[in-house]
């Protein structure tokens, strides 16, 4: 009697099982999103205790290097007057362009700021989790920006929470652009050193790629907006076939992440 | 161990293991904090509620990674059960148990993702990091199972226990 019920036990669980694996798509986000909802308060307390302990370590830990921090600083305000000198420039003779040339203003997408809630709870997978989702107008397969750049794109929607794919997992793929040439970006996981890399490839051969070239998004395929920072370029080498160039690229904004990145709330994102 | 106990650790579980951050030089795996609790319930609970612990876990696994669901139920339920089967053998209550144990739960584990993965297509196979990840896995293993086993048989003793009425 006690082994029939314990082999009755164990077809349920095969059952429910198969049940679980034959779910359709619609039942998995919801089944994802009950769970989500479920746990991300606690992770959000835990994650904004731990940032204000950080926070206090780091006021208290900022008196002892005062005067070497104020050096820093002294001289970034340079570079940045520098900078925005050379910024100030660019952004005339862009305007006289654009008015020559008549150019549409190009239409500002809107976009959802949303914060980092926590990472993928496995290690095979490099995603973050934002706590926005649906019910804040977040969608599936849209673009997530942070001012460094390029993040990734969403890729489960709960009601208020979203998974973002980084550039760097390998099941991300963007189009992008690099010195006026075409290719495709695809991200690698993370390297030894814990910094997230990226491959560009199909890049035309005869085309010079050089370190530090800046790569961005090509805007072909709807999903990600046009002209985005992905990274720069960190190494150049042929294809294995020896057909196109591909280049491995330090994902800047994936490198740089903050507690805060914007999602693209444009209605027309490919599905 | 109640039900209710059980969904408690899990959720709590699941939390703190999306927010520790990873390690790059073992490979940037995760701290095995859900398997852990589920080796610790393995062995202090029945078979129906380690079943419900088992698919728990694997529930809650998936929806925390964009990876489809179900993926990591028949690891979870074969861990729960075969640990389970084995609770006689096994000195429930000390550390190296659950040292040694997290060692190969976090091995298998590492091997069982590194099979699926790249048999559907969802992750490509890299040797060079297939090797460092499971070298990463000891060690994970090692240290946070029986860290997850000492907070949570504190906890667990520090719950009163109902008291048993007789007549």
């Amino acid at each position: 009697m006690v082994e029939q019920k314990k082999v009755l036990r164990w077809v349920a669980v095969a059952f429910a099982l198969l049940l679980i694996l034959l779910l359709p798509d619609g039942c998995t986000s919801r089944v994802k999103g009950l769970f989500k909802n479920l746990v991300t308060p606690v992770q959000s307390g835990i994650l904004k205790g731990g940032r204000s302990l950080k926070a206090g370590a780091d006021s208290v830990r900022g008196f002892g290097g005062l005067a070497e921090e104020n050096l820093r600083l002294r001289s970034e305000v340079v570079r940045l007057q520098a900078e925005a000198r050379l910024n100030k420039n660019i952004e005339e003779e862009n305007l006289k362009l654009r008015k020559l040339l008549a150019f549409h203003n190009r239409q500002t997408k809107a976009l959802i700021p949303a914060e980092v809630a926590a990472r993928s709870i496995s290690g095979w997978w490099q995603s973050v989790r934002i706590a926005k989702g649906i019910k804040e107008g977040v969608l599936h397969n849209r673009a997530v920006i942070s001012p460094d750049g390029l993040v990734g794109r969403t890729a489960d929607v709960s009601a208020h929470t979203a998974e973002v794919l980084l550039i760097s997992d390998p099941a991300c793929k963007v189009s992008a652009r690099v010195n006026h040439t075409f290719g495709l970006v695809t991200g690698q996981g993370v390297n030894l050193k814990g910094y997230p890399v990226a491959r560009m490839r199909f890049i035309h051969k005869d085309i010079p790629i050089r370190v530090g070239d800046e790569v961005v998004t090509s805007g072909l395929g709807g999903v990600f907006p046009r002209d985005v920072l992905i990274g720069r370029v960190e190494a150049v080498r042929i294809g294995e076939n020896g057909l196109y160039q591909e280049a491995d690229i330090l994902p800047q904004a994936v490198i740089n992440l903050t507690d805060v990145v914007f999602v693209s709330a444009d209605e027309e994102g490919a599905e | 161990m109640s039900s209710l106990l059980i969904t408690l650790l899990l959720l709590l579980g699941a939390a703190f293991q999306t927010l520790l951050p990873s390690l790059a030089f073992i490979g940037s795996l995760e701290w095995p904090v859900l398997t852990g609790l589920l080796i610790y319930i393995s062995l202090r609970t029945d078979g129906a509620r380690l079943i419900y612990a088992s698919l728990m876990a694997g529930l809650l696994y998936d929806s925390f990674s964009p990876m489809p669901l179900g993926t990591s139920l028949p690891f979870f339920l074969l861990l729960g059960g075969g640990l389970h089967a084995l609770r006689g053998e096994l000195f429930a209550d000390q550390v190296v148990t659950y040292f040694m144990l997290g060692l190969l739960a976090v091995l298998l584990k590492t091997i069982y993702f590194a099979v699926v993965f790249s048999a559907s297509g969802l992750r490509p196979l890299q040797p060079g990091l297939l090797a460092v990840r499971l070298a990463g896995g000891f060690i994970l293993g090692a240290v946070t199972v029986p860290l997850v086993y000492l907070a949570v048989s504190m906890l667990h003793h520090a719950i009163p226990k109902p008291r048993r009425r007789w007549l």
